[in-house]
């Protein structure tokens, strides 16, 4: 090594670790960059636009309605790989945590405020969140209500009986909301105000990003697509599909993007190999995701040096409230026993591994929740409860009635004498509050035993539904590069495929938050961008 | 003598290209491709082969069906879903579905050349809702 350099790092190290003092990779002369530069004047380009959106769900269609409405001289095109437009929003119950609405006002909660939903929101996020970036969707949440409302959503005013507002385990008001008909309500009428309202702006579907391009100087210049891609929901690992030696389909194009690129690609809950590199168990974790939820734009960005963090973490979600499972016992069908504390300070995680670590050990076979009349009369969601006594909550969602134990054991194939032998044992430890698992007595209210007929049973299975991992952000929704640490010109990302928002846990009710304020953000900053070209 | 030497030779080259031309595209071996694509028994009722969807010049630039291709037979989205119309009721007719209305692509569920699958099965227990997907 040089003399020259030796120097400069020698002065680099005496500086200390402050993030104000560490002189910029690029100032030291180093040429490592975390991407291959492309000459624009290389490609030849198929098509350009202003603004290109990756994603159709809610933070891609808010993304690009915020973009065609900041210019309306630009043109703004949201680009999805898959036939069926709307990704896991499309599908979503898209619940969401408002701050100061109508409906807050009406039932007289007048003492919310978004540092109030921000303290909620930090409680779940144990510290791994980066506060600015949780600020803005803390602070945003009426603002998105409004925007909602004004691009034709409606909202359900059947649920918190009859007020439209309801109060979600870990928020400490009542301020939850939800649009009336879900996600599908939300998706739909975005996708029709950008049909009658936003002639600058054009969706298409079957559009795969395969590589983002960056010029010398770092800056976004465009993609690689391949239109007419065929996302195949057959093989067993759906992250097959971002391998192009396994699905070839699709044409190559080159998009030439002038002011920016907005990645609102959501997550890689449905790759087995992606999600399974990072936690094992999670290899067969179900998840019930759009299946395109794969590692493909995760992998892109990685690829030209976008920095992802949170890689790791990960969030259950279970068809009935974590708070709802307490009032049952959760047993191993195979030996009739319990295996964990179904309270565990209603810690959707270790209720989630604690299930799938006990399912490794029967060859994946279920484990069952079992509560009596008691349990289901303590029910927290009674609106959830009878979701899944009708069969309607999806896979693995659904809780059969029993009028005995016996015909539960039947319908489970478990053994009546071992399971009635340890549901005697739970009751008898429960009543001295001496409980095998420490479960606190008294949290149960008087759910403090199974004996009062008829008793109900479900399939307790985690679902992987949330990727806390992605590619960090400024508040500005600026992607990040990993080796510079500067943002990336050009290059933005919102929703789930972002990251820093949230931690070790999301608060039920906010991933529509920070896919709405962040989309809102990413939308308006990508228009505004001076264009490259 | 010189216009017939030319005829002649005119003549001559003419079916040198003929013959060249044939040999380099050869016919496809259609019922080999029948084999290995058969089609389902309410196509082949119809005696269809392989022309009657895929327009493309040869059997090698065959491309995937677009749902307007399908339609070219079977009418329009809303024709499609009105034969379903009895289960409207509940929002549970897959052609016009809670979901996607009639926003669908055919092949998000139905495929020739090998079983089709149920897209509400992914999350839903269909039970007493809907039969085999054709």
């Amino acid at each position: 090594m040089s003399e020259n350099k030796k120097n400069t790092r020698r002065s680099f190290l005496k500086m200390g670790l402050g993030a104000a003092a560490i002189v910029p990779v690029t100032a030291l002369g180093l040429s490592n960059s975390a991407f291959a530069a492309t000459d624009p004047k290389a490609i030849k380009w198929d098509d350009e636009m202003d603004v290109l959106v990756i994603g159709s769900g809610m933070a891609g269609m808010i993304a690009g309605i915020r973009a065609a409405e900041t210019d309306p001289s630009i043109k703004v095109v949201v680009a999805d790989k898959m036939s069926r437009l709307g990704g896991s929003s499309l599908i979503s119950g898209l619940n969401m945590a408002v701050v100061g609405s109508d409906l807050q006002e009406k039932i007289g909660v007048t003492d919310d405020s978004w540092e109030l939903l921000l303290k909620d929101i930090e409680k779940e996020a144990k510290g791994y969140n980066h506060r600015p970036l949780t600020e803005v969707a803390a602070k945003g949440t009426l603002k998105l209500y409004n925007f909602l409302k004004d691009h034709g959503v409606q909202y359900d005013m059947s649920i918190g009986g009859g007020t439209g507002v309801k109060k979600l385990g870990g928020h400490s008001r009542a301020r939850c909301v939800w649009p009336a008909g879900g996600g599908t309500e939300v998706i739909k009428k975005l996708q029709q105000f950008c049909a009658e309202k936003l002639s600058n702006l054009e969706i298409r579907k079957k559009v795969l990003l395969e590589e983002i391009l960056r010029n010398d100087e770092g800056r976004v210049i465009g993609v690689k697509v391949r239109e007419k891609y065929r996302f195949n929901s057959r093989p067993e690992d759906l992250g097959d599909n971002d391998n192009p030696e396994i699905n070839k389909s699709g044409k190559t194009k080159y998009y030439k993007v002038k002011r920016g690129l907005v990645m609102g690609s959501g997550g890689y809950n449905q790759d087995r190999r992606f999600r399974g590199d990072e936690v094992g168990t999670m290899y067969n974790a179900a998840s019930t995701t759009q299946p395109g939820a794969t590692a493909g734009a995760i992998k892109a960005m990685i690829n030209s040096g976008f920095k992802p963090i949170h890689m790791t973490l990960f969030r259950f979600a279970f068809p009935i409230p974590t708070e709802d499972i307490l009032w049952g016992i959760l047993v191993n069908p195979r030996t009739g026993e319990r295996f964990v504390d179904e309270y565990s300070n209603n810690d959707r995680q270790t209720i989630g591994m604690a299930i799938l670590e006990e399912r490794r050990a029967i060859d994946g076979e279920h484990t069952v929740l079992i509560y009596d009349q008691k349990g289901a009369d303590e029910y927290h969601d009674q609106q959830r409860l009878h979701l899944s006594l009708e069969g309607k909550n999806g896979t693995n969602g659904t809780i059969w009635k029993f009028e005995t134990l016996e015909e539960l054991a039947i319908n489970f194939d478990m053994n009546i004498a071992t399971l009635k032998a340890n549901i005697e044992k739970y009751n008898i430890d429960m009543e001295k509050d001496q409980d095998a698992f420490h479960k606190p007595k008294s949290k149960l209210k008087t759910a403090t035993s199974i004996s009062k007929a008829p008793y109900y049973a479900m399939q307790l299975n985690p679902r992987y539904n949330y990727a806390q991992g992605g590619a960090l952000i400024t508040p500005e929704a600026r992607a990040i590069d990993v080796v510079t640490g500067d943002t990336i010109p050009g290059a933005f990302v919102c929703g789930e495929a972002a990251a820093g928002t949230y931690g070790y846990i999301r608060l039920t009710a906010c991933s529509t938050i920070d896919c709405g304020t962040f989309g809102m953000v990413a939308g308006e900053n990508a228009a505004k961008e001076q264009p490259w070209s | 003598m010189k216009k017939l030497l030319i005829i002649a030779i005119s003549f001559f080259v003419f079916s040198m290209s003929w013959a060249t031309i044939s040999e380099t595209t050869p016919e496809p071996n259609w019922q080999e491709l029948a084999q290995e694509y058969s089609i389902k028994p309410h196509h082949r009722a119809l005696k269809f082969d392989c022309v009657m969807c895929h327009s493309e010049s040869t059997p090698d630039d065959y491309e995937p069906l677009e749902t307007e291709q399908c339609l070219d037979c079977h009418g329009s989205s809303q024709k499609v879903a009105n034969r379903l119309k009895f289960m409207d009721a509940n929002h549970t007719n897959p052609h016009n579905s809670f979901h996607d209305g009639l926003d669908l692509d055919c092949y998000e569920c139905h495929a020739e050349h090998e079983p089709s699958i149920n897209l509400c099965t992914r999350c839903h227990e269909v039970g007493n809702w809907m039969s085999t997907v054709k």
